[in-house]
């Protein structure tokens, strides 16, 4: 089994458990902060995942960074993934843990990968197309890199729309270099 | 030809300007894993079973895994350009070879990619690699003879085109050496204006062998007519895995354009251990032998796609002459036993019998065709009709000969007739006989006529005889070469120009 299939079951626990308690907003708080932190520090990850290590001393410490307010849910869910020596799906946990709950929640998270910084006015605007092209909510997150030379890419889940300066040159070039080829044979 | 350096400009120039470009959403996958040329993908949820999939950096694969979460797939290419995370997108297509007649007389990859250092191939003629084959009403029995030139085979075992005829046995046994004669013998029928096509597909050969063939079938001016792929020993297990299905796709050109063509796999063991890398790559339980379960529709639906055509369809036809390698003789391996099943016979040939001179080495009792007997000439019929039967008698009464006992008679006649038979289906490589000689010499040694001749002395008289009848009984040849029955005229003729050769020969 891929640790995603794993994942997405414990996740799909997880925000089971959460609706039922109606807080969905704060476990998906805390499980930002835990995945945050685990991000951030590598030598916490060395930690969790290394095997002499004791789950008690585990399960206390996963606690402390979810912070004391952190719902029962997080605390009981972290408990049972030190339990089953399931360590390592906690950095994948919030990306599919927010993704379902936007689905529950009826947004779509756009990641937008644009050349140059867009300024608040375009995001908005970009968001209105494309909130009215799905017919849903649409959040926003704006990467920049420059190797895309102009424009943006939009990613939607796993679709995606190019309108890059690269991604459109790219296309160029393979378009090209077929006709170019269509010449050479028929010379 | 040389292209002008302004005229590329121009033609780029306005090719630039009349780019048109439709952003569109497309369906996309992140590569998870890459590895021993296969990749596991994830997203990509629109994406079909053999669909054709695009990664960066220009390198194609065929999405061969459809599970809940990811795609598995394998590489057309080098796996070194892939890395985890890169972008993949699906194409909604399956994977299309060049077909056409601009393929003769080249060399190409199993992706139809030219590999012969002679340019690029002008077609535009494209085939999906997988597609059906034809089915029932389509097709229609096999009737016409495809003419190997070996006496062995076109006797005892005759092929006819749309027919599936195995070539199995050990290696070094002469099967690849049957094959080449067989396209080599197809000029006739090219220069005549009713061409056979051959394709020639090598899987897993080394580039030396293939090299081998390329220049033989050059040095004796059958490239023209004959197209190669080569899957070598050291392209991926992918493309060896597809260079049977692209070389199909060329042939079926043919087919359905209502001409004739020929295509050799060989051989479909090393196929069948390519396919078997990919799919425990791919983490398909192993069966049998550790090949996958489907091995055995790898290989039927391959070779179904050999058919002679209905007179509808253009009456088009494509022979397949798959080889299988044996290990140490044995037939009742898996994949020997699978393709046996699936053809319409079988061609075994032995090395014991190789190592004794009789060349090519086919066993005639454990070989045959199992509808080839509608596509032979009605002459070759009637004089190969016995010859079976008294090899049959031969190789039972051989034993004694061994032991130097007193024989009757009747017994020595046998062993006679059975020594000079064994001695007529002897033929060296590259020397394809025409019809009507394979009938004019197996006539004679069927009918006892040179009984008399000292068995060392046959193929010696086997030469002289069938150049003193192009010279002296060109009348008898003529009518058998263009009736290609053996009327009562006929036979009489042979027998009296036999008996009179006779008299010369010493």
């Amino acid at each position: 089994m891929t640790p995603l299939r794993v994942t997405r079951r414990y996740v799909q626990g997880v925000i089971e458990a959460a609706q039922s308690e109606g807080k969905l907003d704060a476990v998906e708080q805390a499980l930002a902060a835990i995945d945050a932190a685990l991000q951030e520090n590598k030598d916490l990850r060395n930690l969790l995942f290394h095997p002499t290590i004791s789950r008690a001393r585990k399960k206390q410490l996963l606690r402390k960074i979810a912070g004391d307010g952190a719902p029962g849910v997080v605390t009981g869910f972290t408990d049972y993934v030190i339990e089953k020596k399931r360590e390592h799906i906690l950095p994948s946990v919030y990306g599919e843990f927010r993704e379902a709950a936007d689905a529950l929640r009826g947004i779509m998270r756009a990641r937008v990968t644009a050349a140059y910084q867009p300024t608040p006015d375009q995001i908005q605007r970009l968001k209105a197309q494309l909130e009215q092209a799905l017919a849903k909510k649409v959040s926003i997150e704006v990467k920049v890199d420059p190797a895309l030379l102009g424009g943006m890419q939009i990613m939607i889940g796993t679709y995606i729309l190019d309108g890059s300066i690269a991604g459109r040159l790219g296309r160029l070039s393979k378009h090209l270099q077929e006709e170019v080829g269509n010449i050479k044979s028929a010379a | 030809m040389e292209l002008r350096a302004e005229e590329i400009t121009s033609v780029i120039r306005k090719e630039i300007t009349d780019y048109q470009e439709q952003l569109k959403m497309e369906s996309v996958g992140t590569v998870l894993t890459v590895g021993d040329c296969v990749a596991r993908i994830y997203g990509l949820e629109k994406c079909k079973s053999s669909e054709l999939l695009e990664f960066e950096g220009g390198v194609n694969g065929i999405a061969l895994n459809l599970e809940e979460d990811s795609v598995g797939a394998v590489l057309l290419g080098e796996s070194r350009k892939i890395k985890e995370g890169q972008i993949v997108r699906s194409t909604g297509q399956i994977i299309s070879v060049p077909v056409g007649d601009a393929m003769l007389g080249r060399v190409v990859n199993a992706i139809g990619q030219p590999i012969d250092g002679k340019g690029p191939i002008s077609t535009d003629k494209l085939r999906p690699i997988e597609i059906n084959a034809p089915n029932v009403v389509g097709r229609q029995p096999v009737k016409e003879p495809l003419q190997t030139g070996i006496k062995a085979i076109d006797s005892m075992i005759p092929i006819g085109r749309g027919q599936r005829e195995l070539i199995i046995g050990d290696r070094q046994t002469g099967k690849t050496a049957i094959c080449i004669d067989t396209i080599i013998n197809q000029k006739k029928e090219f220069d005549a204006g009713n061409p056979v096509y051959c394709i020639y597909v090598a899987i897993g050969q080394k580039q030396s062998t293939v090299l081998r063939v390329v220049e033989t079938l050059e040095k004796y001016d059958a490239m023209k007519y004959t197209i190669i792929v080569s899957a070598s020993a050291s392209d991926a297990a992918p493309l060896q895995y597809i260079a049977p299905y692209s070389g199909t796709a060329m042939g079926e050109e043919f087919r359905d354009t209502g001409r004739h063509a020929l295509i050799i796999y060989d051989d479909l063991w090393k196929h069948a251990v390519a396919y078997r890398q990919v799919s425990l790559l791919l983490r398909r339980p192993p069966g049998r032998e550790a090949f996958p379960g489907d091995i055995f529709n790898l290989h039927s639906r391959l070779l179904e796609r050999s058919a002679k055509l209905s007179d509808k369809l253009g009456g088009g036809s494509l022979t397949a002459l798959p080889i299988v390698e044996t290990q140490a003789g044995d037939f009742s391996a898996y994949i020997p036993t699978n393709v046996i099943s699936i053809t319409d016979g079988q061609i075994y040939l032995q090395s014991e019998l190789f190592y004794a001179g009789v060349r090519p080495a086919i066993n005639a009792g454990l070989s045959v065709s199992r509808v080839g007997g509608n596509a032979q000439s009605k002459a070759m019929k009637k004089v190969a009709g016995s010859l079976r039967l008294d090899l049959a008698q031969f190789r039972e009464l051989e034993a004694f000969t061994k032991f130097g006992s007193e024989l009757d008679k009747s017994t020595q006649a046998q062993i006679n007739r059975g020594q000079r038979l064994i001695e007529i289906l002897k033929q060296g490589q590259y020397e394809p006989f025409a019809t009507e000689n394979q009938i004019a010499i197996i006539f004679a040694a069927g009918q006892g006529l040179i009984d008399d001749v000292p068995v060392a002395r046959v193929k010696a008289f086997e030469k002289e005889f069938l150049l003193y009848l192009r010279t002296n009984a060109t009348g008898v040849m003529e009518t058998l070469r263009t009736k290609k029955e053996l009327t009562s005229d006929v036979a009489e003729g042979l027998r009296a120009a036999c008996e009179a050769f006779k008299k010369e020969f010493k």
